[in-house]
């Protein structure tokens, strides 16, 4: 049973292929520019462009040229690719600006196109409340950003607009993984620990973050980051990016092309790490999560190793 | 055993979760100086004293508790207290939101027995028109809607796709609002 669900057999080679040209190339691209330059953030940004394009132009060699639909959904790509830069950079306010454009005008690109299918419309929908992420984060002053209640609150927010819009657009629930799904839960909870696990000590390698501290109390720390990391964090992306965004993608394309596309945005929206290799990294576990959500049928796998990945790095960042 | 919760079920449980643990992870924030039920639940009491007060005379939390001893206590529990103004602003927003999408022409959800009715029957029975008009007066401006909607789709469509979309954005500007008007405060 539990060999079935990580259904090896069935591997599926061509997202394989597909991410693997992505890593190397983009992997190979940073080290060489920073083995001739060192560290610079003009390196940093153009090692994402590379990721960006190269990960776009695998898509679109393997047959993904299609419809108006598709290079619109390019169009967004790029459009995360330069607002999650600008945003980083100097140049803020184009940024939210960006994101502000995003959130605004893809919503009536959807209502425009909704001739051709619902879910056509949804994926435009959802891409708008992905820039809505970023508009949360903005207004929000500097003496929270240290707050333990940062996260909550920001993730609260984003999650009051996910399920607004779940309820109002009648989203199935359990065509988003809001459901149990075809593996019996604690397969999905062994292999979502096992696997976040190795993930969280990988990330804590490419990182090495400084964490918030609650305080002294190990305890304390331990389930703010238990509570913030799975619930907070694990649930609410995974909700977006493997339950909204990868599940309407694959009404348009492929199941492995959504993957793909789903976790070249996911990585996208990693930039605020100011580390190529983190968003490399990013890329990994979205096709890692994106395969176990597939498999599973349902967001426990992908929220447990997703969460549990972030709690083992921030274990070992505080030293617990 | 499993339990099948409906769809309303879920969502509503997400948020309650969401929101339960965000104050409760908020409150952990503060200084451990302020730890105790009794501060707590005087906090939680002036607090909504406070937010009632705040919100009738349509001013903020914050500018409104600078006095006496209160102010320490307030500057203590601000992220809490910010958060539940947020909770109640999403609230009114989404109560807005919800009138809004739960008009007829949009046959979305259930209404009041009168409104069925007039919107069935056209011209309406003057009669409903004037319970309508005691029920608050939205009947004259929905035979309009409908009619406009039934010959633009593109506006219904319009409408039911960023309306959410316009709700946040509405959140938004008064979280700046309010946070601007902390930082000038502080």
């Amino acid at each position: 049973m539990f060999l079935d669900f990580l259904a090896l057999r069935k591997f599926p080679f061509d997202l394989a292929l597909t991410s693997a040209t992505l890593v190397a190339v983009s992997t190979l691209a940073y080290s060489v520019l920073y083995a001739v330059w060192g560290f610079t953030y003009e390196l940093f940004f153009f090692s994402i462009i590379v990721f960006a394009v190269v990960g776009l132009l695998t898509l679109f060699l393997k047959g993904l040229r299609g419809s108006v639909v598709v290079r619109l959904l390019y169009v967004v790509a790029v459009l995360a690719l330069f607002e999650e830069i600008l945003l980083r950079s100097a140049l803020a306010w184009y940024g939210f600006l960006l994101a502000s454009v995003g959130l605004v005008f893809l919503p009536l690109v959807g209502a425009v196109l909704a001739g051709r299918g619902t879910d056509v419309r949804v994926v435009f929908e959802v891409c708008g409340l992905l820039f809505a992420t970023r508009i949360v984060l903005s207004p929000l002053p500097t003496n929270l950003q240290g707050s333990a209640a940062f996260l909550p609150v920001v993730y609260t927010l984003i999650m009051c607009a996910i399920v607004m819009y779940l309820w109002f657009r009648r989203i199935p629930l359990d065509k988003i993984g809001l459901c149990q799904g075809v593996v019996s839960l604690p397969y999905q909870v062994v292999g979502g620990v096992a696997v976040g696990g190795v993930l969280g000590l990988v990330e804590h390698f490419i990182l090495g973050p400084s964490p918030v501290e609650i305080g002294a109390n190990v305890v304390i720390n331990f389930l703010y980051l238990l509570v913030v990391m799975m619930v907070f964090v694990g649930l609410t992306e995974e909700l977006l990016f493997r339950g909204l965004l990868q599940s309407y993608f694959g009404g348009l394309m492929s199941r492995w092309q959504a993957v793909h596309l789903s976790s070249l945005i996911f990585a996208l929206f990693h930039i605020g790490w100011l580390n190529p290799m983190e968003v490399v990294f990013a890329y990994c576990a979205g096709v890692v999560f994106g395969y176990f959500f597939i498999k599973t049928g349902g967001l426990v796998a992908p929220v447990v190793a997703h969460g549990f990945g972030n709690v083992v790095l921030y274990m070992l960042a505080l030293g617990l | 055993m499993v339990v099948r919760l409906s769809r309303r079920r879920v969502l509503l449980s997400i948020l309650a979760l969401y929101s339960l643990l965000a104050l409760f992870l908020s409150l952990l924030a503060v200084k451990p100086a302020f730890y105790g039920l009794s501060t707590v639940l005087g906090t939680m009491i002036l607090g909504t004293t406070v937010l009632g007060t705040t919100m009738m005379l349509g001013t903020t939390v914050l500018s409104s508790a600078l006095f006496g001893t209160t102010t320490i206590v307030i500057e203590a529990y601000a992220d809490a207290l910010t958060m539940g103004q947020m909770a109640m602003s999403l609230v009114a927003i989404g109560l807005l939101v919800f009138l809004e999408l739960s008009d007829p022409s949009l046959e979305r959800t259930r209404r009041s027995r009168a409104h069925v009715i007039a919107y069935r029957r056209l011209p309406p029975d003057p009669a409903v028109v004037r319970r309508s008009v005691k029920l608050g007066g939205r009947l004259s401006a929905t035979r309009t809607t409908v009619e406009t909607a039934q010959k633009t789709p593109a506006l219904k469509e319009l409408r039911s796709s960023w309306l959410p979309v316009t709700a946040l954005l509405v959140l938004l500007f008064a979280i700046i609002v309010a946070f601007k008007i902390w930082a000038i405060v502080g």
